[in-house]
């Protein structure tokens, strides 16, 4: 077997050699590395990546071989095979960081260098000390490759001997310094990078770094960075000042936007990445520029509005109103609904606008559904009672989009002009409203007969069946609740929620609550809710049905339950807290953080600033928010900011600040 | 290949005996050795649509696959399914309107409140025909009525709430009962009045605490359910049926169905037309 291995190593056939690399684990040790050693200097990159990775897979505390890696890592002969050693070494880790170590202090001259590289790949941080003191050796490359190395490693020693080198005389190793820093998400002072933007090689590279100085000084040279002609720097200079308006408060960006950077940043949303567009958007809004706005509603159609665009938006108030609605009559699909759905936010709170309504009304008759839904919220704010019943027409829509954006409007217009709609209903057959009827009789507050919504119940429309629930608990005292209870039976679990939610809030059907959970609903949103409603009803049996749902398999149950168990403050709900969020749905995670939110805030704040570092970024993001409600989380959030690399947290984090600061 | 599925695989003794065992744990039915052929008939359908070419597969799938409870729920919904249709057993049907009716209206007559269970309710035709018997007594009028119709399939339960029935399902109704349906394109509909009335649920009678979501009842029917059931499963759903019901309501069973080695707790009540089972009053 050995020798087959061995002879197949040294095949023609690059697959023949491939698998002899993978089969040579079973190969006595001096063979074995032999095998390796081949495979890392072999001409094929396939046969080299299968070394490395056997090399990675068992190589960990073999010395021989790591010194054999060193040798191979060492010579000068074979390019291939030296990256092949410095990546394995890299791979194995601190496995391999005190051999390197140790060679590194009896090699000299140029070598060193691939040595140094391999203890910042191998992430090796007991050799920071040494690679400090190599900073500033006299041979610039090795002062450069020990820079780079603990730009790699990080931490406290590392990120300040990158600092001191910043003061350096030799320009080379201060860029690479500043680089490092960089990289390493570093928060430097005015102080420290003033000194450094003369320098116009230097400038470019610390525009990161001016980005989260948080430093009101670093406004003006960025702005400035904006007409760079090179693209790159101007996309750099983009995302820094977004970072900067983000700790400081869009006022420091409002004026240095003048006209020559917006066209900049014009150009940075049609061609940008996506941070550069997010924070090009933002920007443009801050600069209150018209001529973008077609631009900012295509890019923020495709994806989501970053917080500070939408705090910018609303510093622009209702003068966005008039360009708003300017470009929707221009545009289609996604930019058009934005515009409406934006227009008609900001003129939520004025006085009646003319123009917006029949600009909400003309796109009712639009053929894309996201335009007609996005036209129906607006209106759900800005309808007169005459328009209602062109909302109710909607409510049966066989577009799902518009359906539930009309029958959501209903709920809100039936609270505002209780009389227009029970009267806009009045003049509509009943048949032909449908599954709405119940609900839009509820909020309206109509006298909707028991008898009416008993006809309706007997429906084969799951959906009416629900609305009937929800319209049967808005009779409040005079609930059927035996009816309500018996829908807990329902083959539809939808109206098996409706059900246990009614119940939940006329505080009633406890008992069949009981029974329900104790016979296991297959579906776990219907559980869920059972275990809701019972978190508000009092009782030793309750406790104990909710401390059984703990150890339900699914996590939203859970969650449910961990509500409940805390409103009560049972010591078992924070155990519990921590292993739910395990879980990647974006549900739980959300109620899991509501349910934190209800702790005392102390403890809540606790939880939150430890679970800024958790593996989900989701649950880092909740975090921030739920942090951005206490105060005294600025310096975590802050620290957070500098360490985050995914943009949704950064921005959550972002949008936490100013309400940390107060703003 | 096409062949084989026109015919179908043939059960073997063992493969019967299994997926036999395995509907029974499920929902307590008990087919005997002479339903092979109700089982191979049903359920060849299912094989075919899972590309299986033995019941041994198909058994495996239902046990060990991920999607094998889902499957299952559609095996015992197509084993179960029962053809009805209004007014059977009429006989019994008017001892309940002109005995038991005016029984119940009398003593819930400070309550105003009547709730019939009928347990096993396939299409929904029993329930209809209940409430329409109901509504056609006029006792109840001003009252708070429930007709509450179960079944262990989703799919019978959707076509029951929807109240329209072909031809078939009339076969044994008196014309006189006709008032209470209207024409439409795809059959007759039970009219909203008599809908109103009447509720559904997904419900395993062996499902004890479940089944006591339902609360009390006046009166249940649990007609040629039992009969398909095992000693034991009849037992757990006649004790089911006892707890559900309010001391003196009653139960009405098959024709061909009783209580003998099942129930001593029931008393036996003679009507002019039939014999029902009653929970006896508290104290007696």
């Amino acid at each position: 077997m050995s020798d087959e291995v061995l002879d197949d190593l040294a095949a023609e056939d690059t697959e023949r050699r491939r698998r002899a690399v993978q089969r040579s684990d079973s190969l006595p040790p001096e063979r074995r590395r032999r095998a390796w050693l081949s495979g890392l200097g072999d001409l094929d990159w396939r046969v080299r990546r299968e070394a490395i990775d056997a090399v990675a897979s068992h190589a960990g505390g073999d010395a021989e071989t790591i010194e054999a890696l060193i040798d191979a890592l060492l010579q000068g002969d074979n390019v291939g095979l030296r990256n092949a050693a410095l990546e394995a070494l890299g791979r194995l880790g601190r496995d391999a960081s005190e051999a390197l170590r140790r060679r590194l202090r009896r090699t000299q001259g140029g070598e060193r260098k691939f040595l140094i590289e391999a203890l910042g790949d191998a992430g090796a941080p007991e050799a920071v000390a040494e690679l400090v003191a190599l900073c500033s050796d006299a041979d610039p490359n090795i002062a450069a490759a020990s820079v780079d190395a603990l730009a790699r490693l990080g931490g406290a020693e590392a990120e300040q001997a990158l600092r001191d080198r910043l003061k350096n005389s030799e320009p080379f190793l201060r860029m690479a310094a500043l680089d490092g820093l960089v990289r390493l998400g570093a928060r430097l002072a005015w102080s420290e990078l003033a000194p450094l933007l003369d320098d116009p090689f230097a400038r470019r590279v610390a525009v990161p770094l001016l980005g989260r100085s948080g430093a009101a000084e670093a406004v003006g040279p960025l702005a400035r960075l904006l007409e760079s002609a090179s693209p790159h720097v101007s996309a750099q200079a983009t995302r820094a000042l977004y970072e900067l308006a983000s700790s400081l408060g869009l006022s420091v960006v409002e004026t240095p936007l003048t006209a020559q950077r917006l066209v900049a940043l014009r150009t940075h949303l049609r061609e940008g990445d996506r941070a550069t567009r997010r924070a090009a958007l933002a920007l443009a809004l801050a600069g209150r520029d018209v001529e973008a706005l077609g631009d900012v509603l295509a890019v923020a159609g495709e994806d989501t509005l970053p917080p500070l665009a939408v705090e910018a938006l609303r510093r622009w108030g209702n003068a966005a109103i008039a360009p708003l609605l300017e470009v929707e009559s221009r545009v289609a699909g996604p930019a058009r609904a934005l515009a409406l759905e934006l227009a008609a936010e900001l003129g939520r709170d004025q006085a009646p606008d003319p123009t917006l309504r029949a600009s909400l009304l003309r796109a009712l008759a639009a053929p894309a559904p996201r335009v007609v839904a996005a036209a129906v919220r607006g209106l759900a704010w800005h309808a007169r009672g005459e328009d209602l019943p062109r909302i109710l027409g909607l409510a049966n829509d066989e577009r799902d989009a518009v359906r539930g954006a009309a029958r959501e409007a209903l709920d809100l217009l039936g609270e505002r002009h209780p009389d227009a709609l029970v009267q806009a209903v009045s003049h509509i057959p009943r048949a032909a409203l449908g599954g709405v009827l119940p609900r839009v009789l509820a909020r309206a507050g109509a006298a909707a007969t028991l008898d009416e919504l008993r006809t309706a119940f007997a429906s084969g429309d799951a959906e009416q069946r629900a609305a009937c629930l929800e319209a049967l608990g808005e009779l409040g005292g005079d609930a059927p609740v035996d009816l309500i209870a018996l829908s807990l039976t329902d083959e539809d679990p939808w109206v098996r929620m409706a059900a246990a939610t009614v119940l939940g809030r006329l505080g009633q059907g406890t008992d069949a609550l009981l029974r329900a959970l104790r016979a296991g609903d297959e579906d776990p949103e219907v559980r869920a809710a059972i275990v809701r409603s019972l978190g508000s009803v009092e009782g030793p049996e309750i406790d104990d049905a909710l401390r059984g749902c703990l150890d339900d398999d699914a996590p939203l149950v859970v969650v449910s339950a961990l509500h409940g168990l805390l409103a009560r403050r049972h010591p078992a709900a924070s155990v519990s807290l921590r292993e739910v969020l395990r879980h990647g749905d974006e549900g739980v995670v959300g109620r899991t953080f509501r349910a934190i939110g209800t702790l005392p805030e102390e403890e809540a704040k606790a939880v939150a600033e430890a679970l800024l570092d958790h593996e989900n970024w989701s649950v880092r993001a909740h975090a921030a928010r739920l942090l951005a409600g206490y105060g005294g989380a600025e310096a975590t959030l802050v620290a957070r900011l500098g360490a985050e690399e995914d943009e949704r947290v950064r921005d959550a984090i972002r949008a936490a600040l100013p309400k940390v600061r107060g703003g | 290949m096409a062949l084989l599925f026109e015919e179908g695989p043939p059960m073997g003794p063992e493969e019967f005996r299994l997926l036999r065992d395995l509907v029974n744990e499920t929902c307590g039915i008990d087919f005997g050795w002479d339903a092979k052929f109700v089982i191979e008939r049903r359920l060849r359908e299912r094989l075919r649509a899972l590309g299986f070419s033995s019941w041994a597969r198909y058994h495996e799938y239902l046990v060990f696959h991920p999607r094998g409870d889902a499957e299952l729920e559609q095996a015992v919904e197509l084993l179960t399914t029962n053809e009805t249709y209004f007014f059977r057993e009429k006989y019994q049907l008017d001892a309940f309107a002109r005995e038991i009716l005016p029984r119940l209206a009398e003593r819930n007559r400070a309550k105003k409140r009547l709730t019939i269970w009928s347990a096993g309710c396939s299409t929904g035709e029993e329930v209809y025909t209940i409430a329409i018997l109901i509504a056609d007594s006029r006792l109840f009028e001003g009252w708070e009525v429930r007709v509450f119709g179960s079944d262990i399939s989703r799919g019978v339960l959707r076509k029951a709430r929807r109240g329209t029935y072909t031809e078939a399902s009339f076969r044994a109704m008196p014309s006189r009962y006709e008032r209470y349906f209207v024409e439409g394109p795809a059959g007759r509909q039970v009219r909203p009045e008599v809908r109103s009335m009447c509720h559904f649920g997904q419900l395993n009678l062996l499902a004890h605490e479940r089944s006591a979501i339902v609360g009390a009842v006046d009166a249940i029917f649990c007609r040629n359910v039992l009969i398909y059931f095992d000693e034991e499963s009849r037992r757990r759903a006649v004790r089911t049926f006892f707890e559900r019901l309010v001391p003196g309501g009653y139960l009405l069973l098959g024709h061909s169905e009783s209580l003998l080695h099942i129930s001593n707790d029931f008393e036996l009540v003679h009507l002019s037309s039939d014999m029902v089972y009653r929970r006896p009053e508290l104290g007696i």
